[in-house]
């Protein structure tokens, strides 16, 4: 079963007919072809799919698209571009903050909303606030390092 | 020009990570593409009475159903012997010597038998996910339920003895027992470690699209010549007709080492429907279709004299394998080799069990060995009342006496002394429970680690472009080691060139030959190879007039030599050897952990404070990317100690935790400071850079120094893990 559906997605509006059952996640990677966005295990589980939707950090897995009427979605792709990186992108690749990069479009959507939060002064409070979002590559204490950087300077 | 090999450099691949270009196996979708899920067993040993797949085949946007009913005949889709000897399954096989009843791997949709619970029974494939998981769930099973047994008795278990693995014997008995009269000191304990999962970001995936008789894969594994050559064979074709590519893996740790059956499956589905498929393991799949690290039991008897010198080391295994694969645990591997105890009795017993076929994982027998022997050396530590550092110097390894061989370089003795210093490390004997800061007690731990420096012959291409770029080319996967940035630098320094001229490309079976990314060996296999090709290709440049030098002075001049001879395109070869011909040496790395645990016993609470690692893997191409490769080995070792266990259901004998959320690994707050020191000492009888490298070795070690901080913090001494908070309280 379809059902229409209009939101935004990095700017750009979609109004189209989806399946009911498909996740936002599904329909950014498949349809939308914005793969920046992870699968890593479809269960709200690893955060690999994070992304913002009206500003705030949600699960994409967790999310049918369907109920996303009127919503803005902001995803990896939007936030920088190759030739003109946001502050945490450039952050992430200067203290080494990913290896296999898989968990790393999740962990700057997270860190997205962590930059902005007056809650998460320390390493401790970010590592907390950043527990939702696994890597298995291990780079917690560079993820860390990346924040508190722009954190503090606003840049790189 | 400044040296890049040496220099912290980012990531070349930085960029289209961090901005979600990189494209990874599952972020491939092409036209017409289908979308294939699978179906697990939901018991452990038995059989398929019915398969009943009418109703799945009818769900709206299902296009087929396979199972062992129709796999044979619809996708041609055969076991055989050659298919078996190029699997996951066949690892260890001929290490285990076998009765009548030959094992023959495991291969899903070729018979009803089910030998372990999770076991893939059949695939539903579909126009979209949606579709393909709405299908899964109308799959109805009868089985035939066997006993099946997942827990090891040491009675009641028929036992294999392993012959020769890893390149070592499992079976080691030298020298004498020792006359234990003249007031030696005695350790005799058992200790366990539980069954891990790789858990890698990414799970595996494979899309496949035919175009007339070739098929091209888009991967995520750690080899792809080995998966094009398992592909090959499995579908009947030539292997050139086989194209593999994983640009970007997202982590593998031994999951995507071996070649697993969803490779080629993906490849028969897309033929035998005449379009694209994509098969993408779950997260549950991803705990049983790809390898996991077994549970193991060791029982370690160290007998020493009076002043710590080990006279004795005696360490038996028992490990785990599953009904009709072959990989063990090797876990004795470097209690052949440390602390030269002069009698060895180092043996491993193997029995089969309803378990999926165990597979290599970071530093396989290594990590789990470890833990056994270093908790045990801190045992006879704290029974001596010595330092356990000042024990571990003691017994320092002068050579391999094992295989009667000098090490090529071994500088343990400087990782002890830089990390006990960084640490600041009490250098005098502390007996448990002496210190307490407010709520909590606070121990200090350590150990020594070590594993091997293999290499195998690799070779690298290179393309020199008129319009300025210098393009590298070879087969070799980066999984998230830095591949591709040190392969950059390596070519940049050899041809004089900026890094930013230069573009590396990996991970395509179309590329030169390259060793899969696995058992540490890729940096000593690959670099070599590309030094060849830069010599070959300046070679090649001298021939058309530039001047022989080893450096070129501007990168203009060969650039413009090419436009100048109007020449597109100047490509060269080079080729690696692999280990150093002609020695009798023993190549390995060292390292030494240092950890700080804070324990609330009153909450239970563990926190692993503080780790100092210090490291001799010869010379460091890239400190950034080899200290972020050794604390992620690290986080795993943290993982192993404290959280980190795969259980089964006692009465269905299923893995109970196939999820992220069960089955735990650390997460951000778990991991507080890690500090990691290079010696940096280049082991130039190993290879020309004098580069060992050092996927793995942070691992093995790291929870055994971790336990041994905790018997220091609270005087519990932990043998089985991991050590939660239950075992402390
Ligand atoms: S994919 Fe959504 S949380 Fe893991
Ligand atoms: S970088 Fe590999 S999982 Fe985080």
């Amino acid at each position: 079963m379809k059902t229409r559906v209009s939101f935004t997605v990095n700017g750009d509006t979609i109004d189209t007919a989806i399946d009911v059952r498909a996740t936002l996640l599904d329909v950014l990677r498949e349809e939308l072809r914005l793969t920046g966005t992870k699968k890593g295990c479809d269960h709200g589980q690893c955060g690999a799919c994070t992304v913002l939707v009206d500003g705030k950090r949600t699960l994409s897995c967790l999310k049918f698209a369907a109920s996303l009427e009127g919503c803005a979605v902001l995803t990896v792709e939007g936030i920088g571009k190759p030739d003109a990186l946001h502050p945490l992108q450039a952050a992430f690749i200067k203290h080494d903050a990913f290896q296999c990069g898989f968990c790393t479009s999740g962990q700057i959507m997270s860190a997205l909303e962590v930059i902005g939060d007056p809650l998460a002064n320390t390493r401790e409070a970010v590592r907390e606030k950043m527990s939702g979002n696994l890597c298995r590559c291990g780079a917690y204490p560079n993820i860390v390092s990346a924040i508190m950087e722009v954190k503090s300077n606003g840049t790189v | 020009m400044v040296k890049s090999i040496g220099a912290p450099h980012d990531r070349i691949d930085g960029i289209p990570k961090v901005t979600g270009g990189a494209t990874y196996a599952a972020d491939v979708k092409l036209e017409g593409q289908l979308y294939a899920i699978a179906v697990q067993s939901t018991i452990a040993a038995g059989k398929i009475v019915t398969l009943e797949s009418a109703s799945a085949e009818a769900t709206p946007g299902v296009v087929a159903v396979y199972s062992h009913l129709n796999a044979r005949k619809a996708l041609t889709w055969i076991h055989s012997d050659e298919l078996l000897a190029l699997s996951a399954e066949a690892l260890g096989l001929s290490a285990l010597p076998s009765g009548s009843s030959r094992p023959v791997g495991y291969l899903p949709l070729t018979s009803p038998e089910i030998y372990f619970a999770g076991q893939w029974i059949a695939v539903v494939v579909a126009e979209s996910i949606e579709a393909a998981r709405h299908g899964v769930g109308r799959i109805k099973v009868r089985y035939e339920v066997d006993a099946a047994s997942v827990v090891m008795n040491d009675e009641k278990d028929d036992w294999i003895e392993p012959t020769f693995f890893f390149g070592a014997d499992m079976q080691v008995q030298r020298g004498n027992a020792p006359n234990t009269r003249h007031g030696e000191v005695l350790v005799q304990e058992t200790y366990a470690t539980p069954m891990q999962l790789h858990q890698p970001m990414e799970p595996s995936a494979t899309t496949a699209s035919w175009d007339g008789d070739e098929v091209t894969l888009f991967d995520s594994t750690q080899g792809v010549l080995a998966t094009r050559e398992y592909v090959a064979q499995s579908l009947k074709v030539p292997t050139e007709k086989v194209r593999v590519i994983s640009a970007y893996v997202g982590g593998g740790f031994g999951s995507k080492n071996q070649v697993w059956p969803h490779q080629a499956l993906a490849a028969h589905m897309a033929r035998a429907l005449g379009r694209p498929v994509r098969l993408q393991l779950t997260r549950s799949d991803m705990a049983l279709a790809s390898g996991h690290r077994s549970y193991t039991e060791q029982d370690v008897r160290l007998v020493a004299d009076r002043d710590g010198k080990i006279r004795l080391l005696q360490h038996v295994s028992r490990v785990p394998t599953s009904i009709q694969g072959g990989f063990f645990e090797p876990c004795g591997l470097n209690s052949l080799l440390l602390y030269g105890a002069e009698t060895l009795d180092v043996r491993h017993r193997v029995t089969r069990k309803n378990i999926p076929t165990p597979t290599p994982f970071r530093a396989p027998g290594e990590t789990p060995g470890s833990f056994a022997l270093e908790s045990a050396l801190d045992e006879l530590a704290h029974t001596l009342k010595v330092d356990p550092l000042e024990l571990r110097r003691r017994n320092f390894p002068s050579r391999d006496s094992y295989h009667d061989r000098d090490w090529s370089s071994n500088h343990l003795l400087e990782c002890y002394r830089l990390g006990a210093a960084a640490f600041n490390w009490p250098g005098r004997y502390v007996p448990p429970r002496s210190i307490r800061e407010g709520s909590e007690m606070v121990g200090y731990g350590m150990a020594t680690t070590a594993y091997p420096a293999p290499a195998l012959p690799a070779t690298v291409r290179l393309r020199l472009q008129v319009q300025g770029l210098a393009i590298v080319e070879t087969s070799a996967t980066d999984i998230g080691t830095g591949m591709y940035t040190i392969l950059a630098q390596t070519v940049a320094d050899e041809l004089g060139l900026p890094v930013s001229q230069l573009e590396v490309r990996l991970g395509d079976s179309t590329f030169p030959n390259a060793p899969t990314a696995g058992r540490s060996k890729s940096t000593a296999s690959v670099l070599p190879a590309a030094r060849q090709a830069c010599f070959s290709l300046r070679e090649k440049l001298a021939s058309i007039g530039a001047p022989h030098s080893p450096m070129p002075q501007s990168n203009e001049s060969i650039f413009s030599l090419l436009e100048r001879q109007a020449i597109p395109e100047l490509v060269a070869e080079g080729t690696s050897a692999g280990m150093p011909r002609e020695h009798n040496l023993s190549f390995y790395s060292f390292g030494a952990h240092f950890v700080e645990v804070r324990v609330d016993e009153e909450l239970g609470r563990i926190r692993v404070s503080r780790v100092v690692s210090a490291f001799d893997c010869g010379r460091i191409i890239n400190p950034k990317t080899a200290t972020s490769q050794i604390k992620g080995g690290i986080v795993f070792g943290i993982g192993m100690a404290l959280m980190e266990q795969g259980e089964f259901d006692p009465v269905y004998s299923r893995l109970i935790n196939d999820n992220l959320a069960d089955y735990h690994i650390p997460v951000n707050a778990d991991i507080g400071d890690i500090d990691v020191i290079f010696i940096d000492k280049p082991d130039m009888r190993f290879n020309e850079f004098g580069a060992r490298g050092l996927g793995e070795i942070g691992v093995p070690g790291t929870a055994a120094a971790i336990t041994n901080a905790l018997y220091s913090a609270t005087g519990r001494r932990i043998r089985s893990l991991p050590a939660t908070a239950a075992a402390i309280l």
